[in-house]
């Protein structure tokens, strides 16, 4: 802190700036991983971040020193996903499952196929409950803090974090039933489906001098 | 202790566990980014908006 209270005298900034700007860096980890698992991508979960850093940046003046600034940043980064959200909704015919099941670039597919089973749980978690587990499960923030960052009550959160832990449970042992091998890709019902009938088409009967 | 009271006592215990190893598992993933270093395109935005605010603050005073 005195180093950077030195280096803000030296170059003319006004102190309180340096002081912020040091404060930012220091939490930026924290904005990326609350980003990430938030987000539940690896594309996008920096952009959010940096979006955070710009509006908390702009809007500094109405953070109060001496409170908690980790949560007040969280909270930045958590309005900006939900309108981010918003808008890409807006723009797109998708719903959120749809979009979700849209694969991202070759990073991201590579990045997914490396989460493990917890983390592919919690991304199929509901938004609110997953942010919940994520502040307090993850974060170590008291629900009194989680409850300001999402702006509901601190029994919402208590009941949002004890359903996710539920659903948790819920969806990997409902993963544990088959191995992630024999698990069937997105498709392969239908493509079933269609082989099943190709065999019972006249058109099949016709081909019998093609070998079995 | 009734044989159901002792099944029922390990479920608990079982269940508590299992809550526990998932806590593990997400503070690890939360961690494992926190433990990334950080991009240089947070150091570059962060000296970027210093820079712009201390340039507008010149401009001002030479007004």
């Amino acid at each position: 802190m005195t180093l950077t209270l030195i280096a803000a005298a030296k170059s003319g900034i006004a102190p309180d700036t340096a002081v912020f700007k040091a404060d930012l860096l220091a939490l930026v980890p924290f904005l990326r991983a609350f980003a990430r698992s938030l987000s539940g991508r690896h594309e996008g979960a920096d952009d959010l971040a940096q979006e955070t850093l710009v509006k908390a940046w702009q809007s500094r003046g109405s953070f109060v020193p001496g409170t908690n600034l980790k949560a007040w940043l969280f909270t930045i980064l958590r309005n900006q996903f939900y309108s981010d959200r918003r808008r890409a909704w807006r723009q797109t015919p998708w719903d959120d499952e749809s979009a979700e099941r849209i694969p991202g670039s070759d990073r991201e597919q590579a990045w997914a196929a490396e989460l493990s089973d917890t983390a592919r749980a919690l991304k199929a978690l509901p938004t609110e409950q997953r942010e919940a587990l994520i502040l307090v499960g993850a974060g170590g923030f008291a629900y009194e803090d989680a409850a300001r960052i999402c702006g509901c009550a601190v029994g919402t959160v208590k009941s949002r974090v004890a359903r996710a832990r539920r659903a948790l449970v819920a969806i990997l042992d409902s993963d544990r039933v088959l191995p992630p091998a024999h698990r069937p890709a997105p498709g392969d019902a239908a493509r079933e489906i269609m082989s099943q009938l190709d065999r019972l088409t006249p058109a099949d009967r016709d081909r019998s001098d093609v070998p079995e | 202790m009734p044989h159901e009271k002792i099944a029922k006592l390990e479920r608990t215990r079982s269940a508590r566990a299992r809550q526990e190893a998932i806590g593990r598992e997400l503070r690890r993933i939360y961690e494992s980014v926190i433990q990334e270093p950080v991009p240089d395109e947070f150091l570059d935005l962060l000296k970027k908006m210093e820079l712009q605010e201390k340039g507008s603050a010149e401009g001002g005073e030479s007004v």
